[in-house]
């Protein structure tokens, strides 16, 4: 019986060996590149679709990109574009400009900020390139950032560089090959682009208070903040702007901003060398501390009486006195 | 060509892919042709020099293991060092020593001298591939290693785009036999590899470049001397020089992953350290053991007595300091480090002998005591010169504290502790990379987190590796 039973029994089961498995890392390595390809096109997305409603800077440049694209010559009002960078941003008041030239000019203003010749020279031709036809540029820059080589980096390669100029840019500011690499990426990610300005932002957003204090640190010591000497400039990039300018059948002025030193008698000759048209509503020196933010940006007094000079110049374009050059 | 560059990235791929579609010698063909692209990438006018330089090694290395005369492999040997050193003197030191001179006969009143004759642009990488070659003709010379007999291996041996420019300094009975052997794909390795790249991606744009922002404003004097700003500084560039230099030898060793290489690990949580002598098991790792091997040990290492050893710590870390750059700074950084390695052998040798304490507050008083040395030696180390060095340490006379200086602290303890946390991980459980040893998912999903980190607050502005000026 015991037998019979026994033998009816079922062979014990075979311990099971504990295997270890080894995790599929190809299936694994692909992941993770599908994870990085939907990672970056996401992240591209994102800052497209909502960076650019959610930061006050970045959806201004945008609208105003757009605004300075959209400029088109009309019969009876003057088209003006007003470019540069802090220094019209803060020192000009646009609604007050607007409402002193109502009926006669409009004025389209694309400012973006740390942005010298450079930018602003090839910046002109792209937005020519892409259709603005404004009458008149105005282009709001100082004697230091005239004679820079420097330029914003990727973020103007995405707002105001063509991609056929990247390389003439990198010659000209001097980049070595990662960094003229870097511009053809800026070129089309405004992620990329404007990773600073998204780093500030969330910075801003999780420790107000540091990203103050790292705003607010003070100069380093032994150098002025904007370098304004009375050294001769070289007329040729001015006559480079007019010329181009002239090629669309487009009038040039060099808007000069105010400030302290002897840079604007420089910048006023090299203008006249180069038959350049110059607006000059406050001169130097003539602001006092008070009327500045930070010595070097006009406040809201400072930008009420440059801005209402500026529109009073203005009113009187196309009579705004013209050096013809050659 | 910034490891932290989207350019990079793109080279790497196009080579990885590339890579794994040739046999052996088809692949070390390619590795060492992309290798001169990096390198002329950066600059191409010292590309010849570096090929001069891997030739003449290559050549002599082979005679000197073929001939049987002694004297002619001696002076071979000897050849191949002056030569090397040499390179390394000028293109180093010249601006160095001839500033260092023309200063000293100024003190004389001898003032008519040019303040320099020539300024000597560095090559980049050039401290990095001589330490290899010098390491593969002495191994060579002392039969230690056979000689390559292919220009494409040892090019590629002293080449290897990963660790050419800051290495870590790869040792010829390393990575020799893995350029002459076939490579297997191991997915488990490139996953490995992957990761390292997104952890060194984490250490360099999260940690040092953040830190790297209030470690300048405090050595350049934006935050006042005091000792506050001290504090500030030294810790902020403690953590920015260990996650730039941590950060870019994870990337050169996942790159090299990639393509079936293993790097030796170079960073091992310095800070972790409980004496100096630990710290230099942990902190750069290729350099300090080249120094043990090439410098320490041939000058008599230990075995000498006790004073002849002293003299040997001293003389390997001035030498080392050196090494890192010509400045007074970078020597004086060196004879710190010589001097408390010596206190430490004199005094500490075996801390279970000193009473008093429990064991664990022991370790913990000398982990602090070894952070405050090393603190104290990168004030040197980041200093552009002595007076700044000395201004910046004689702030810790004055306590005057500023509102700034509480966001500071708190910004920093927000960025460090994620790099304690890391580093405090990958001590606990052994790990190259966060969670190495759990599933893949769990690292994949810890680096998509640390990615987007780096995104929403990394500085990313592809600033220069501080190893890469050395």
């Amino acid at each position: 019986m015991l037998s019979s039973i026994s033998s009816s029994e079922k062979p014990p089961l075979p311990i099971p060996e504990v295997v270890h498995i080894r995790p599929n890392y190809v299936a694994w390595i692909r992941n993770s590149a599908i994870c990085l390809l939907i990672f970056c096109l996401s992240l591209e997305a994102v800052t497209r679709l909502a960076f650019s409603r959610i930061s006050h800077i970045e959806s201004r440049i945008a609208a105003e990109y757009r605004a300075a694209l959209a400029v088109h010559r009309t019969p009876g009002i003057t088209q003006i574009l007003l470019l540069g960078n802090s220094l019209p941003l803060e020192g000009v008041a646009l609604p007050q400009l607007q409402e002193s030239l109502k009926g006669r000019a409009h004025v389209a203003r694309f400012v973006i900020e740390n942005t010298e010749y450079l930018d602003w020279y090839y910046g002109i031709r792209r937005l020519f390139a892409e259709g603005s036809s404004p009458d008149l540029v105005l282009l709001c820059i100082d004697a230091t950032h005239l004679k820079s080589s420097k330029i914003r980096g990727e973020y103007s390669a995405f707002y105001l560089f063509q991609t056929a100029d990247i390389l003439q840019v990198a010659k000209a500011a001097d980049l070595d090959l990662t960094k003229t690499a870097g511009l053809f990426l800026g070129r089309y990610s405004l992620f990329y682009a404007g990773r600073t300005g998204i780093r500030n932002f969330a910075l801003n957003h999780t420790d107000e208070r540091y990203a103050e204090s790292v705003r607010n640190l003070p100069p380093l010591t032994g150098k002025e903040q904007p370098e304004m000497n009375a050294e001769p400039l070289d007329e040729s990039r001015l006559t480079a702007l007019r010329t181009l300018c002239r090629s669309h059948n487009i009038d040039f002025t060099l808007l000069i901003p105010p400030g302290f030193g002897k840079s604007q008698a420089t910048l006023e000759q090299a203008a006249e060398a180069s038959h350049t048209n110059v607006l000059i509503p406050v001169h130097e020196n003539e602001f006092v501390r008070t009327q500045y933010r930070d010595g070097y940006h006009l406040n809201g007094s400072g930008a009420k009486i440059f801005t209402e000079r500026l529109g009073a110049r203005l009113q009187t374009y196309p009579k705004v006195p013209k050096q013809q050059g050659p | 060509m910034l490891f932290d560059s989207p350019v990079y990235l793109l080279f790497l791929l196009i080579v990885v892919t590339l890579y794994w579609k040739l046999n052996r010698n088809k692949q070390n063909v390619l590795l060492l042709a992309a290798s001169y692209f990096f390198y002329g990438w950066w600059d191409w006018r010292f590309l010849l020099l570096m090929i001069f330089s891997t030739a003449l090694d290559y050549k002599l290395a082979v005679v000197i293991a073929d001939t049987p005369n002694a004297r002619l492999r001696k002076l071979l040997f000897i050849t191949s060092l002056v030569v090397n050193f040499g390179i390394l003197g000028f293109f180093k030191y010249f601006n160095f020593f001839v500033d260092s001179f023309t200063s000293s006969l100024a003190i004389l009143g001898i003032t008519s001298l040019p303040k320099s004759v020539l300024a000597i642009i560095l090559p980049p990488g050039i401290s990095f591939y001589t330490f290899q070659e010098v390491a593969y003709i002495v191994d060579v010379y002392n039969k230690k290693q056979e000689p390559a007999r292919s220009f494409i291996d040892y090019g590629l041996f002293i080449s290897l785009f990963p660790h050419l420019i800051a290495g870590p300094i790869q040792r010829p009975s390393h990575l020799l036999p893995q350029v002459q052997n076939t490579r297997r794909f191991d997915p488990e390795h490139v996953f490995g590899g992957v990761m390292l790249i997104l952890s060194g991606l984490f250490r360099k744009c999260f940690i040092a470049d953040n830190c790297a922002t209030l470690a300048n404003a405090a050595f350049n004097g934006q935050l006042g001397h005091n000792v506050f700003s001290l504090i500030i500084g030294v810790y902020a560039f403690a953590w920015q020089i260990y996650g730039d230099f941590a950060g870019y030898s994870d990337m050169a060793r996942g790159s090299a992953q990639l393509m079936g290489f293993h790097f030796m690990v170079n960073f091992r949580q310095p800070y972790f350290a409980s004496n100096l002598q630990d710290f230099w098991h942990r902190w750069h790792i290729s350099l300090s053991t080249w120094l043990r091997d090439y410098l320490y040990i041939p000058l008599g290492g230990n075995r000498k007595g006790n004073l002849r050893t002293y003299g040997n710590l001293m003389t390997t870390m001035l030498l080392g300091g050196l090494w890192h750059g010509a400045n007074w700074t970078f020597v004086i950084w060196g004879g710190l480090q010589g001097v408390w390695l010596s206190v430490e052998r004199l005094l500490f040798r075996d801390p279970s002998r000193i009473g008093g304490a429990s064991q664990v507050y022991k370790g913990w008083i000398a982990r602090v005591i070894t952070l405050l040395v090393i603190g104290l030696s990168w004030v040197f180390f980041r200093a552009a010169n002595l007076h700044d060095a000395v201004t910046m340490l004689a702030g810790i006379s004055t306590v005057e504290w500023r509102p700034e200086y509480a966001t500071s602290m708190g910004y920093l303890a927000a960025i460090t502790s994620f790099g304690l946390l890391l580093d405090w991980r990958l001590e606990q459980h052994d790990e190259e990379y966060i969670f190495e040893k759990l599933h893949p998912a769990v690292p994949l999903g810890a680096a998509l987190v640390l990615s987007l980190i780096v995104i929403l607050f990394g500085a990313m502005e592809n600033s220069a590796f501080i190893y890469f000026q050395f």
